[in-house]
């Protein structure tokens, strides 16, 4: 007897040994991308106000660290790409277990869907590279293990209940970043700064209706059934993207029906007049929104949930001042992206932020007012008015988009400047030379200075409004393409 | 339901616990409904072929008793000849019908006859020729008197059935089985640590050496047009160790699970790549197989009792019988039928290479003799190999062609050998598991058991050797759902 206890607890240490060495094992060869995504929701001990739950138009159409700055809004992108309204159902299921919201929001981009996973179009194979995304990273749980029963086909279990199962593989592939615990800066947002030139949404001119049940709907109806049962508020929300079809926009329609059967609000962001340039506020053949376009759609459900829901101002709750180092952190990146970009387009597609202001200066004669598409994106800061006047004059201009003060100054011709505002004293003037300068807080250095045998065509200048420092500098020239230069000074 | 599947995992400890758990009486009964389950995993209605082998085989017995109390020996020998042929039959069936009748068409069509419809396409039972040849050594052994007769259909059920080995063997005789079936059996932590040592040997060699390599041999022979001469050598080097590790790393499963509740199986391999003739090799390769053919086939026709050309033929009937064993294919055949012939030519150069010794005065326990007759034969079986791993038997000659006629030696010496599946640490691994299965299989020649010795020293060093075995296997291995980095790749947009 005295043996037989002295092996039993001898395999109960051995397997304790064991697994705690397969736990460590299966972190190093696990893909990181999950756990980088949704760390910050699982460690944060503190609650989220707001859970935005969808596909990937969410993931790159809503940022919470926006949000934050904004309106205190403590919220998480909780959406996936590829993700249906079934693996929401699961997904808000499961975040639910952590924390308890004051207000779900639900995109109904996948309403039409009536499987319970995306397939790739051409092979018809499940997209659960997509669903892995997501769920690698979610703890064992009864909840986890209701999810992917219901989700996926037997023979895909237990890659789900047990990744290292497919992830020990891995081992051939390990870099650096395997063995450090990185996380997303975003609130699991991801924003891109590409551009693609996509079509507006059609117009509705069938009288055609979608009533008709779908795997989707079924679902949405059980995540709004469960948000009643544990008193959570849910908006209901269609993000727009490039180039939606009639079809598409029929079944952003079909969402209100849903809505009202539950009276649940339902904000259909397609019929959102002037809310988004089609021209260069997507980014991919998918229509996707970009870091520009994402912008305009957190700002405008920044301002509905401030508006109609009460949701509080964290901003001065203490317990949530770590959400300050994130945002500087957040904002630091922010920077280093605009820093290290060369693109003229994406550059300026990234200064459509609130967070910073900016002063551009064109001048005469620039292949800038040439091009249709930076002019968009130059205007695209803010409402520019003399932008087209400055062009049509073929004459310097200079504007400062302070965001800070919500206030435009613009400049066309000979026309001086001299203000002190949040980023210093601008002074700027035409010397005796007939040269531009422009001084900021009266610096020995015109921050316009320009190569003699090439001056720039545009001139830009990047100021972060919560310290009012400039954060960054770059110039532009036309050499075939638009090349950014380095600035010397 | 496969050793290497997640089924097995809950299987085994679950058939394991309650088997040590129920009474006596109900532990044969309880394995044997488990062994039909695990069958059954496969396909259900398969079940009724094993049950009818064991029915047939199990009846046998009884009559071959029965006749021999009235010494009827026409009796008896008509009762082996039934149960041959009835179990030879839906061997033949399910296994050889379609090779029959193609091959028969084939020879017709000379006559433009076209007899027979081949068009009957059923699924292979898994097994079948194992758990056949277990059933019908039972009929024999009785016959001979070798093992007593067995009452009890469900030990007898038991005996055939028996889940560890019953779909790749080793394939069991009744004297050593069918007595075992009848002990009392109690957990051990010493047995039960024993056999699971051994299913982990085996897991590292299906899972880890067997599995990998067989990426790499897949991908060549494949597209050996595209890979010729020096990818095909390296990949039928390559094969003989997959097909070893393939094969060996069931059996080891096998015996190991069956040691874990109490069950001693016989060895199946034992180092046959240290082997200095074919003929040693096939004593050392698939021991319960070559015996099988050696005491029903080789014997009974014979055997060396009838002078030298006698012997020789039985020799190549016996190989050219066990090639088909393998496989209704003509390749397999030829890989039977070679084997005998390089066993054949063997045995009459013998006289000559004796002389050579003696001239030479050559020392054949000199370590140079040794590796010498070691890799000989390697070469020997491996060419063979070829013919068992090509998809037909046109394949295999187009491939050894392929290997004398395309010169790229360029592929040792860059990353040519890294583009087919495997990546260069993965090779690594791949290599270096390869040193340590013949590491273990010299040590086990010089009568060294890796695994006692671990079990000799101190619980940290075990523990420590337990431990990173098992990491290795589950890290190294093949298993699971296949990742693909690229398809994560392809979606990080």
């Amino acid at each position: 007897m005295k043996k037989n206890i002295k092996i039993l607890v001898s395999c109960l240490v051995f397997l304790c040994i064991f697994t705690a060495a397969l736990g460590k094992i299966s972190m190093v060869v696990g893909r990181k991308d999950s756990d980088f995504k949704y760390l910050d929701f699982y460690e944060q001990k503190e609650e989220f106000d707001v859970l935005f739950l969808g596909s990937s138009h969410v993931i790159r159409g809503v940022f919470p660290m926006e949000l934050w700055n904004d309106y205190g809004i403590v919220s998480y992108n909780m959406s996936n790409h590829a993700e249906t309204l079934p693996e929401t159902y699961w997904v808000l299921r499961n975040a639910l277990d952590y924390h308890t919201p004051k207000l779900v929001v639900i995109d109904l981009y996948k309403l039409p869907l009536n499987e319970k996973i995306s397939r790739d179009e051409e092979t018809g194979e499940l997209f659960k590279e997509y669903l892995h995304d997501y769920m690698d990273s979610v703890p064992l749980s009864g909840t986890k293990i209701q999810a992917v029963w219901d989700l996926l086909p037997a023979k895909d279990r237990i890659e789900f209940l047990f990744p290292f199962s497919m992830y020990h593989d891995r081992w051939s592939v390990l870099g650096q970043g395997d063995f450090i615990k990185e996380r997303s800066l975003e609130k699991g947002a991801q924003a891109y700064a590409g551009i693609v030139s996509a079509g507006a949404p059609e117009e509705v001119h069938s009288d055609k209706k979608h009533e008709e049940d779908t795997t989707g709907k079924q679902y949405l109806r059980r995540m709004i059934e469960l948000c009643k049962e544990k008193g959570i508020q849910v908006l209901l929300t269609y993000i727009p993207y490039g180039g939606m079809t009639e079809e598409d926009r029929i079944w952003a329609d079909s969402g209100y029906a849903v809505a009202g059967q539950y009276g649940v609000s339902y904000e259909n962001l397609t019929e959102a007049e002037g809310l988004l340039n089609y021209r260069f506020d997507c980014s991919d053949s998918n229509s996707h929104l970009n870091v520009s376009g994402g912008r305009k759609v957190t700002e405008y459900l920044g301002k509905y949930i401030r508006t109609h829901y009460q949701i509080p101002d964290r901003r001065n709750d203490e317990i949530y001042k770590g959400w300050y180092e994130d945002y500087r952190i957040y904002m630091e990146e922010k920077i280093n992206g605009l820093s290290g970009e060369d693109d003229i387009y994406e550059y300026l597609l990234r200064l459509n932020d609130q967070s910073m202001s900016c002063c551009y200066y064109i001048r005469s004669d620039s292949a800038i007012y040439e091009d249709e598409l930076a002019m968009e994106l130059l205007n695209n800061i803010g409402e520019l008015k003399r932008l087209r006047e400055a062009r049509d004059r073929n004459e310097p201009y200079l504007v400062l988009a302070d965001h800070y003060d919500s206030h435009v100054y613009e400049f066309v011709g000979d026309e001086e400047f001299k203000e002190s505002v949040r980023f210093g004293l601008f002074d700027y003037y035409t010397d005796e030379n007939g040269e531009k300068r422009l001084y900021i807080e009266y610096s020995e250095d015109n921050y316009l200075t320009d190569s003699k045998e090439r001056p720039s065509d545009l001139h830009v200048l990047v100021f972060d409004n919560a310290t009012g420092e400039m954060v960054d500098k770059a110039r532009f020239i036309e050499q075939g393409i638009m090349k950014r230069k380095e600035i010397k000074q | 339901m496969l050793f290497n599947s997640f089924q097995f995992l809950v299987f085994f400890p679950v058939v394991v616990l309650i088997y040590f758990i129920v009474p006596q009486k109900i532990k044969n009964i309880w394995l044997l409904i488990m062994s039909y389950y695990f069958y059954m995993s496969w396909n259900a209605k398969y079940a009724l072929l094993l049950l009818f082998s064991t029915v047939v085989t199990y009846a046998s017995g009884l009559l071959l008793a029965y006749f021999s109390a009235k010494n009827n020996r026409r009796g008896r020998q008509l009762t082996v000849a039934l149960s041959f042929f009835l179990n030879l039959s839906v061997l033949f069936w399910f296994k050889y019908f379609d090779f029959a009748v193609v091959n028969l068409n084939r020879v017709l069509s000379v006559l433009h006859i076209r007899l027979l419809n081949p068009a009957f396409d059923v699924l292979l039972p898994v097994g079948i020729s194992f758990y056949i040849f277990q059933a019908l050594s039972y009929t024999m052994d009785v016959y001979r008197g070798e093992t007593k007769v067995e009452k009890s259909l469900l030990q007898y059920g038991l005996f055939v059935s028996f889940f560890p080995q019953l779909v790749a063997g080793p394939i069991e005789r009744s004297k050593n089985l069918l007595g075992q079936l009848k002990e009392t059996h109690h957990f051990e932590f010493e047995q039960a640590r024993d056999g699971l040592l051994l299913m982990l040997w085996g897991y590292f060699l299906k899972l880890v050496v067997a599995d990998r390599i067989s990426i790499f041999v897949d991908a060549v022979y494949g597209d050996y047009t595209t890979y010729g001469g020096c990818y095909l050598i390296v990949a039928s080097v390559l094969f003989a160790f997959q097909i070893y590790c393939d094969f060996a790393g069931y059996s080891t499963i096998a015996v190991g699970a069956a040691e874990v509740m109490g069950f001693h199986l016989m060895e199946n391999f034992d180092c046959p790549y240290f082997s200095r003739s074919v003929s040693e090799f096939w004593r050392r390769w698939h021991i319960s197989l070559s015996s099988w053919f050696r005491d029903y086939l080789y014997i009974p026709l014979g055997g060396s009792r009838r002078g030298s050309v006698r012997k020789y033929i039985n020799i190549l009937v016996v190989f050219l019988a066990s090639g088909l064993w393998h496989g209704a294919q003509w390749s397999y055949v030829m890989w039977g039928g070679l084997n005998g012939l390089f066993q054949i030519i063997g045995e009459c150069m013998r006289p000559i290479r004796d002389k050579l010794n003696q001239i030479f005065r050559l020392d054949r326990t000199s370590l140079g003799h040794m590796l010498f007759g070691v890799l000989f034969t390697f070469v020997l079986v491996d060419f063979t190999w070829i013919f068992f791993r090509a998809n037909q038997l046109t394949d295999a000659f187009a491939i050894i062609k392929s290997i004398f006629t395309v010169h790229n030696p360029w592929i040792f010496f860059d990353e040519s050998l890294y583009s087919l599946g495997l990546a260069r640490r993965e090779f690594q691994i791949m290599t270096g598991s390869i040193g340590i299965l013949l590491l273990s299989d010299l040590f086990k020649y010089r009568g060294i058991e890796v695994r006692k010795v671990i079990i000799r020293q101190e619980l940290w060093c075990r523990w420590l050797c337990y431990l990173t075995a098992v990491l290795f296997v589950l890290v190294f291995g093949v298993w699971g759902n296949v990742y693909n980095e690229s398809n994560f790749i392809y979606f990080q947009f």
